[in-house]
């Protein structure tokens, strides 16, 4: 996913969530520290269960976003690169 | 008129509560759709669930909303008991937690009662023998909906936790009231109406549930099944909590208006608003106590800070609340959906007229209540 932010493009990244409180769980606790990210509803087909949420963050904070959701105990589902 | 009946639910509310619930008004569905509506929705939602959680000692995913406290405690007792278990309640109970209780009885549980009615060192003399016939769950209420005792809560979580034993506390009186937290408390579940101690509007139930059973609930079967907003093809309910325990539309005006009561019962602490209820209490029961011909009922056990005062006239209370009505004083006659308490208060016979507070009752009220109740009682209206 490309976005254009003004100074280039910018790659943007999807955590799959559980459910929708833990994509907003997840988005308070890395919202608070500073990531840019946004709760989104996944695309309709993006998992065999159905509809469900994700965060978007940057490609390049992916790695440590993750990190930081598991150190909080925050569940979290695929990595969409 | 002088409204008397906040066991029942709320009358007077802080302005935040309209508020809030204006705000739900123009709102989308939570966790339907992508939509700004709906996320706007979704993150109030979430708001109002770190409010109870951060209020109440849980975290947010433990926060489970339903639609009144009877579903919320339904859905407790049935999911958390296994089947054929061993349920203990006490004989305090209101029948939110009473009638299914029965019907599990029905179902082939074994329902035990143990003493909710007496000192401290009663209650927990009759939970402790209680304990020995090794219950699954413990359910019972923390204040009487019916006069002031109040339970020992702390004192007998610990007692049920030593026994590996789960407690689910029925908290429709004291929520808002008294200071509550489910570690400080040892308790595994703590279930709220939204329309009582919290100053919201009628609609939810809220559900705070320990880690333990909130294991128990991801691992059980549930209760009921509907939409959830999210893994549509699957055939149950969502694996994890909050969503595994809400099916259909949340009652976000509900919820919302809780949410903002509970800001509102923080920021004057539930210290002061107990402290206030209890003053009031005391200057009715003195009141009442003064009357010929009345009297108090229920008061021999361990009154808390909290809870309603309950009376009886000797026979006629019905008339006596209907003249009451007329002047318009707004109290409760009658059973209160509490038959077990007033067996044993000593009450099943005639009921009782119940007097319940808020932290927006006044002294001038009850002043001008217990003037009017003197006179209907004087001329003889029973």
């Amino acid at each position: 996913m490309k976005q254009e932010n003004g100074s280039g493009l910018r790659r943007f990244c999807v955590i799959a969530m559980p459910s929708l409180t833990y994509a907003l769980q997840g988005e308070a606790l890395l919202g608070g520290a500073g990531f840019p990210l946004s709760v989104i509803k996944l695309p309709a087909g993006a998992t065999k269960k159905g509809c469900s949420y994700g965060l978007q963050v940057e490609c390049r904070r992916l790695e440590e976003a993750v990190r930081r959701l598991e150190a909080r105990g925050i569940r979290h589902g695929e990595l969409i690169r | 008129m002088i409204y008397l009946d906040s066991a029942a639910t709320s009358f007077h509310r802080p302005p935040e509560v309209k508020k809030a619930l204006e705000a739900a008004l123009s709102m989308g569905n939570p966790g339907r759709g992508g939509h700004r509506a709906a996320m706007e929705a979704a993150k109030a939602l979430y708001g109002a669930r770190e409010a109870f959680a951060a209020h109440f000692g849980a975290s947010p995913e433990r926060v489970c909303f339903f639609y009144n406290a009877t579903t919320a405690l339904n859905t407790a007792v049935k999911t958390l008991l296994p089947k054929g278990g061993r349920l203990l309640l006490s004989d305090m109970e209101h029948n939110a937690l009473r009638r299914p209780a029965l019907a599990l009885k029905k179902a082939g549980v074994t329902v035990d009662r143990f003493n909710g009615y007496g000192s401290e060192e009663e209650i927990e003399k009759s939970f402790s023998e209680a304990l020995k016939k090794k219950p699954d769950l413990a359910a019972f209420l923390h204040v009487s909906n019916i006069c002031p005792q109040t339970l020992p809560v702390k004192k007998l979580c610990a007692l049920a936790r030593r026994a590996g034993v789960m407690t689910v506390i029925d908290c429709a009186q004291s929520g808002g009231h008294l200071k509550l937290d489910l570690n400080a408390v040892g308790a595994d579940g703590f279930v709220f109406p939204s329309h009582k101690g919290l100053w919201g509007v009628p609609g939810a139930g809220i559900l705070v549930a320990g880690e333990r059973a909130a294991a128990l609930f991801e691992r059980a079967g549930t209760l009921m099944e509907g939409g959830s907003g999210m893994h549509s093809f699957e055939e149950g309910m969502p694996a994890l909590l909050p969503e595994r325990l809400e099916w259909g539309t949340p009652a976000l005006p509900a919820i919302l208006s809780a949410s903002a009561g509970l800001k509102a019962v923080s920021e004057i602490g539930e210290e002061e608003i107990a402290g206030k209820i209890s003053k009031l209490a005391r200057q009715t029961a003195e009141g009442i106590a003064s009357i010929r011909g009345l009297r108090l009922r229920g008061m021999e056990g361990t009154p808390g800070e909290c809870g309603p005062l309950l009376f009886t006239c000797g026979g006629g209370e019905s008339a006596l609340a209907q003249r009451l009505y007329d002047e318009g004083i707004c109290l409760r006659e009658g059973y209160h959906c509490a038959p077990w308490a007033h067996e044993t208060v000593g009450t099943e016979k005639t009921g009782g007229l119940r007097v319940s507070f808020s932290y927006f009752s006044t002294k001038k009220e009850i002043a001008r209540f217990l003037w009017i109740l003197n006179r209907a009682v004087e001329s003889g209206v029973n």
